[in-house]
């Protein structure tokens, strides 16, 4: 569902106390990060337990019952890691608050809906994955997409960092927390990126983009932690980011077959979080291979999508299924219309029917339906290929037997269609029609070329089958004016127009005018009524 | 913009407390029964714990400012004294990290502190552990200029190892006028000082023997009761943005231009006025 990789650098690199956590677990398909705050005491392991407590049971904070449970499981775990006897003089007033942290995760899942500002030429075969989960503090959540920043949760402004962010405490002092998660929920097709990060980071990173420079997040990928360690100390020096412990995850969300293609990920190792000398949480994810430990404070990371473990944790690691080859999506016409082309900015024409080829009922075009995708299992659903078979309905021209060489051509259609472009015009299709069978006249009108008695013939044939049909017409005329309906109608017709001249010439007399003055009074005492009933009724409703 | 760099380790922050030890701050502080000196220590000791405890972390105290705790009087001869104020291993060291101020106490005092639950209205003695570092001190005279200028010899060579550093704090603590001549210049001096983000900010606290009205953060001289307080005044540094924002944010009404200065400061007003001075740098709050 979705690759990460995430960069940790400590806020005093020759101290190495990291007070911020990360984890991510493709299995689960979560990916947490927490900044423990500095100012209060053992701050870092917990926020490294609450990252392992999300990894291990996602919470739902408005879930009131259980919630309080969970939270109280994580600082029961907090507290029995601390040796009380063995505190200083200046640890003690601190234990009575607890350490404190922000939290921001999020469970990534394929999902049938599709984004409300889906771009119009993402591509058919596009899977969307939902990203929601909770935020708290400053530790944001970005979304970006085709190189911009759709949305960042909870803090949208790089001017809206404050030093006092909501904060999960690890003591209970009775502050009801509920208020202060912000939900994450939305959906992305794939390909793009979903970014967590510390405060700190967060804020660099909006300021880049309200300066118009959005990070490159394939090259932010690529770059190895000793690259990620000299760029945030630059940016240090550059009082382009706060010192405080930097850290950011980038996670790539995408279907197996767009990830592997994309980071070629399938001879990568399991899943790898990152470790805390104190806390190794992870230890029964030991890859084969082993990879490279990381020391405290660095970067751990990569990524696996496909490798599929066993469902108990502790249980010693299962060799990685193997993967069959998949095979590469058909190259498309043009570079822009390639599978990244929910990227693609250059516009492409709307294809004909016929290039399209469509072959099922469900519009989907042979050539878009990854053969390789689990997806692509509705191939079942598949009407037979194109070619031979392709239906006669299709609207094709009659087309003359053989044409004589060298002849001129005539008004109606060549005798050979060019074989591109297929396109069909709607001119088109409303000019030609298909043959009638049984027509004799048609066959009889069908001029050949360059044969004028034939043309004479023709208009005379013309001229007959005119004067046939005024005949006709009379002769229905005829008929109709005998049948009795007609009589009927005819007469009344003409009596009512009787009647109607009748009441004119009485209308202008003075009976008239007592008559009009009648009708006008009872119209008026009839609107009077409906208007009554009708207020009635409304009030009445 | 000056005044913005935050605190941190490689960027330490530097606070010196210049402590009036004359005889007369064995008077009882205006509206205490207790000492002047006895109240300064408490506050200052207060202050030092505090910071300990904000500076403590999983890994010990991390070691981002460094404090200075001076104090001035003259003996039976005239002579000042000017030295650490500071008691225990500590004493013959001018400036000492915030780690060596933790690690090193001259002593833990239990203390009981009562606490009223809100609720039942019960009240529970708890057990308090109080370092002490600084002891009450009265004796002589005031040497202010002898003292000012001693703090500018000591920040000197602190600055030139700390020049990206966000700029020392001073916090001048008296109950009377400077017997060895006009501190003024002296203490201009000692604010010409700068580092890369600003210059040294000197704050000066009177305070009072009497229960007097006192006042803080004035930003004229108009209205100043005496000699003494203008003095003060013009010593005084003008708070920069974030002090004048913070001070504003904790419901202080101040003008722009408030300097930081309180005159017949008692215990309440000390405590504010520390806090005021030393907590609105970043990386602090």
């Amino acid at each position: 569902m979705f690759v990460f990789k995430g960069f940790s650098h400590p806020k005093d690199p020759q101290n190495g106390t990291n007070e911020d956590a990360w984890r991510a677990d493709d299995l689960q398909n979560v990916v947490v990060v927490s900044d423990g705050a500095s100012s209060s005491l053992f701050s870092s392991s917990w926020s490294n337990i609450l990252c392992q407590s999300v990894i291990e049971n996602v919470p739902d904070p408005m879930d009131h019952f259980n919630f309080p449970k969970w939270l109280e499981r994580v600082r029961e775990k907090w507290l029995n890691g601390i040796d009380l006897n063995n505190l200083s003089w200046y640890q003690k007033p601190k234990m009575a608050s607890g350490a404190f942290a922000t939290l921001v995760w999020a469970t990534i899942e394929q999902s049938m809906e599709t984004p409300d500002d889906l771009d119009d030429d993402t591509p058919l075969d596009t899977d969307f994955f939902r990203v929601y989960g909770y935020a708290l503090g400053d530790a944001c959540l970005m979304h970006f997409h085709n190189g911009r920043l759709v949305r960042s949760i909870p803090v949208v402004r790089s001017a809206d960092f404050d030093s006092t962010p909501a904060l999960m405490g690890s003591v209970n002092l009775g502050v009801d927390l509920t208020a202060s998660f912000v939900p994450i929920d939305f959906v992305v097709p794939e390909g793009d990126w979903i970014i967590l990060a510390t405060d700190a980071m967060s804020q660099w990173i909006l300021s880049q983009c309200e300066n118009g420079s959005v990070p490159d997040w394939r090259s932010f990928w690529n770059q190895t932690p000793e690259q990620y360690d000299e760029l945030v100390e630059r940016i240090r020096q550059e009082q382009q980011i706060r010192i405080d412990d930097s850290t950011v995850v980038l996670c790539c969300v995408g279907s197996d077959v767009y990830l592997d293609r994309e980071f070629n990920v399938e001879t990568s190792t399991p899943t790898i979080r990152q470790e805390d000398n104190r806390f190794s949480f992870t230890q029964e994810y030991k890859p084969e291979p082993p990879a490279q430990p990381a020391p405290l404070g660095k970067t751990v990371s990569v990524s696996s999508v496909f490798l599929d473990f066993p469902d108990a944790a502790p249980t010693p690691p299962v060799p990685p299924r193997p993967i069959p080859p998949v095979p590469q999506p058909e190259p498309e016409p043009e570079p822009s219309t390639a599978k990244t082309g929910f990227h693609q900015t250059t516009e492409i024409p709307p294809l004909p029917t016929d290039e399209l080829g469509i072959d099922s009922d469900f519009g989907i075009p042979n050539s878009k339906l990854p053969n390789s995708k689990p997806k692509s299992d509705s191939a079942a659903f598949r009407m037979p290929s194109s070619g031979a078979s392709r239906p006669a309905a299709k609207p094709t021209a009659p087309r003359p037997t053989s044409k004589p060489a060298g002849s001129k051509p005539t008004a109606s259609r060549p005798a050979s269609r060019p074989a591109a472009p297929k396109r069909i015009q709607p001119s088109q299709e409303q000019r030609i029609e298909p043959p009638k069978p049984g027509e004799e006249e048609y066959k009889v009108a069908q001029p050949q070329p360059g044969s004028e008695p034939k043309m004479s013939a023709y208009m005379a044939e013309l001229e007959r089958r005119k004067v046939a049909e005024i005949e006709q017409e009379e002769q229905r005329k005829r008929e109709q004016e005998s049948k009795f309906g007609y009589q009927f109608q005819k007469g009344m017709s003409e009596g009512i127009k009787d009647m109607k001249e009748g009441f004119s010439d009485m209308l202008s007399g003075p009976v008239g005018e007592q008559a009009k003055e009648a009708v006008k009074k009872g119209k008026e005492k009839v609107t009077k009524f409906f208007g009554r009933l009708f207020k009635k009724g409304k009030e009445n409703e | 913009m000056p005044y913005k760099m935050e605190i941190s380790r490689q960027n330490k922050a530097c606070f010196l407390f210049l402590l009036d030890q004359s005889y007369s701050m064995c008077e009882p502080l205006g509206g205490s029964q207790h000492r002047k000196c006895d109240e300064l220590c408490n506050a200052i000791n207060s202050w030092l714990q505090n910071m300990t405890i904000r500076a403590s972390g999983d890994q010990g105290i991390k070691d981002w400012m460094d404090i200075g705790v001076f104090g001035y009087r003259t003996n039976s001869y005239g002579q000042p004294i000017i030295g650490s104020a500071l008691q225990g291993p500590l004493a013959s060291s001018p400036i000492v990290s915030i780690r060596d101020i933790g690690m090193n106490p001259a002593r833990i005092e239990q203390r009981i502190q009562y606490i009223q639950d809100p609720t039942t209205g019960q009240t529970f003695e708890i057990p308090n552990e109080c370092p002490v570092w600084v002891d009450p001190c009265c004796e002589g005279g005031t040497p202010m200029c002898n003292m000012l200028y001693t703090a500018h010899q000591t920040l000197t060579e602190w600055i030139n190892q700390h020049r990206y550093s966000f700029p020392p704090i001073v916090v001048h603590i008296t109950d009377g006028e400077s017997q060895d001549g006009d501190p003024r210049p002296y203490a201009q001096a000692l604010t010409r000082l700068s580092t890369m983000d600003g210059n040294v900010l000197l704050f000066n606290c009177h305070l009072s023997s009497t229960p007097a009205p006192g006042f803080m953060f004035p930003a004229n001289p108009y209205g100043l009761p005496d000699m003494l307080a203008q003095y003060l005044y013009e010593m005084s540094s003008i708070l920069p943005e974030p002090f004048f924002n913070h001070a504003i944010a904790e419901g202080l009404p101040l003008q722009r231009g408030a300097r930081g200065m309180a005159f017949n400061a008692d215990m309440v007003c000390l405590i504010q006025f520390l806090n005021m001075g030393t907590q609105a740098a970043p990386g602090l709050r």
